[in-house]
């Protein structure tokens, strides 16, 4: 019987689609707040319009809405390739796609009027908090069972990556949204003080550590290899970067609440296990750039390409800064400075915006059933405007970081501060003004790469695209589980 | 923390260390390396697959 099975891109499809829609509105709303914070005027007076407010829909909508679209559309994608079989549970995967876009819009529709659990990345409320367990075990349902039905034994290292991407984000979410509902849109968490703070930067550096990380380390893992057109440097070096990479994370929360109540010791576990996280970033990144070996020139022409060796350098240089910064006698300079910001957003725009978007650039054409993206030009364009974007804002915040943190800690030699907050403030002003700048051209790039996707997309809206033929390798000896049959 | 639990927490990273030293040994076992070289050209073959 000849092999009729196809891949089922249609859900990848629409991911794909929502990644580009949320990038283009969770940068906007970030480049807002960015103004606001240059000119304060703009909050106009209106609640729902204040920083405070705005500022929960921007990390929101970059980290869940895009990163999490984009997350969970590559994930579908690279288990069906690498496992050679058909995604499994159509109808449930097709479910996650339109129940994640819910939760993102309830969640951003309902932070800006105060219903929120003010905490970090935990903002949504515990209804919204339930429809989101129920969206990701689904989505968990969804990987494992496609894994469940492979046709190839080994499981490829970026399922490992998703996997765990999965499995820590249900146990994270879930052990830090346990709360007391008193109303529809109020609810209060079961711990209280130190240990609060304590489960919140648990889960708040773990959010980092798993969905911003080990998630995009899976994108990573496929998609380089695939966009070089060179074997991954090192596959034995990316599993044990796998294992060292989560057995190492979960320790290092603490370092967010250095110089707090917390208990001085468990401070000092997060500072050690932190320097310790340099091996598996260091690793992942190497792996990634060494894969380029021999391909360099690819580089030169190929803007996907640029994106991901940009991203990779930026992953290196953010975890090395944010295993500094997480040395106490360096974060009594950093703490609560704009370094914080500069170090995130080098992260977040650097690493995990650029990994993504070259990605999808890799990703979006064979999802939609062209042999290339519709404007290469305009990728290069979206390259070189995301990339002066980025210095912009983290040169910008660097410098307002370090300047903040010299001027709060000067003293006179009565030991008296030598500087009011206010003219910290005023001093790092014209900073803002630059990273404003950075943000419009991050946010213009994200409208050009929205309007190349919709270009390419034009066969996907005539429905003209053909399935691709799920290639059926010859079962191996003794293979566990047994690989399904093709079926039509 | 007091003694006993210092213990437990000393033999618990020795035991962890040796488990990561393991892991380390049992990657660059020879044996798994054509599997290995096999698993790195993966992501190439989705250029191929189109037909």
């Amino acid at each position: 019987m000849p092999n009729t099975e196809t891949y089922n891109d249609r859900v990848v499809r629409l991911f794909l689609l929502a990644a580009a829609v949320w990038g283009v509105v969770g940068m906007s709303v970030g480049v807002f707040v960015a103004a606001q914070l240059a000119w304060p005027a703009l909050n106009f007076d209106t609640p729902w319009l204040t920083f405070s407010r705005l500022r929960p829909d921007h990390t929101f909508g970059v980290i869940f809405a895009f990163g999490g679209s984009a997350l969970m559309g590559t994930c579908y994608y690279v288990v069906q390739r690498t496992g050679h079989t058909r995604l499994a549970l159509p109808k449930l995967a097709t479910l996650t796609f339109w129940g994640w876009q819910l939760v993102c819009v309830l969640a951003m529709a309902t932070m800006p009027f105060g219903i929120t659990q003010s905490k970090e990345y935990a903002e949504p409320e515990w209804l919204i908090d339930l429809l989101v367990a129920a969206v990701w075990v689904s989505f968990g349902t969804v990987f494992f069972a496609t894994l469940a039905r492979r046709r190839i034994k080994h499981i490829y290292v970026a399922n490992w990556y998703y996997g765990a991407f999965i499995i820590a984000v249900a146990l994270l979410h879930i052990v830090n949204n346990i709360v007391i509902p008193v109303s529809l849109t109020k609810s209060y968490p079961v711990y209280s003080g130190t240990v609060d703070a304590m489960v919140q930067w648990w889960y708040g550096h773990n959010a980092v550590a798993f969905f911003l990380t080990a998630g995009f380390l899976g994108m990573m893992y496929y998609f380089v290899p695939r966009q070089a057109q060179q074997p991954l440097w090192s596959y034995r070096f990316s599993i044990v970067n796998f294992w060292a990479l989560i057995s190492v994370y979960m320790w290092a929360g603490s370092h967010h609440l250095l110089f707090t109540a917390l208990p001085d010791w468990v401070q000092s576990v997060g500072m050690a296990f932190s320097i310790l996280l340099l091996m598996p970033s260091w690793g992942s990144a190497a792996n990634g750039l060494l894969t380029f070996n021999g391909s360099w020139q690819r580089v030169a022409s190929d803007p996907a390409a640029k994106f991901m060796v940009m991203a990779l350098v930026f992953y290196a240089a953010a975890t090395t800064e944010g295993s500094l910064m997480a040395v106490k006698t360096v974060n009594s300079l950093s703490h609560y400075t704009d370094w914080t910001v500069a170090h995130v957003h080098s992260g977040a725009i650097g690493w995990v915006a650029m990994i993504t978007i070259g990605s999808l650039y890799a990703m979006a054409p064979r999802a939609l059933g062209r042999p290339a993206m519709h404007s290469k030009r305009s990728m290069e364009l979206h390259f070189w405007m995301h990339t002066a974007g980025l210095i912009l804002y983290v040169a910008s915040m660097w410098t307002a970081g370090v300047t903040e943190g010299l001027m709060w800690r000067a003293t006179d030699a009565n030991g008296a501060l030598l500087y009011p907050f206010i003219d910290s403030l005023i001093a790092v002003r014209p900073f803002y003004l630059i990273r404003f700048l950075g943000g419009l051209l991050i946010v213009g790039g994200m409208i050009v790469m929205a309007w190349n996707l919709w270009h390419t997309a034009e066969d996907a809206r005539a429905r003209l695209i053909k399935p691709i033929p799920v290639p059926i390798p010859e079962p191996e000896p003794h293979q566990v589980p047994a690989p399904v049959p093709a079926r039509a | 923390m007091n003694g006993t639990l210092l213990q437990v927490a000393g033999v618990a990273t020795v035991l962890l260390m040796l488990l990561f030293v393991a892991i380390w040994v049992w990657v660059w076992h020879t044996g798994h390396k054509p599997k290995y070289d096999r698993l790195a050209r993966m992501p190439m073959d989705d250029a191929e697959d189109r037909q």
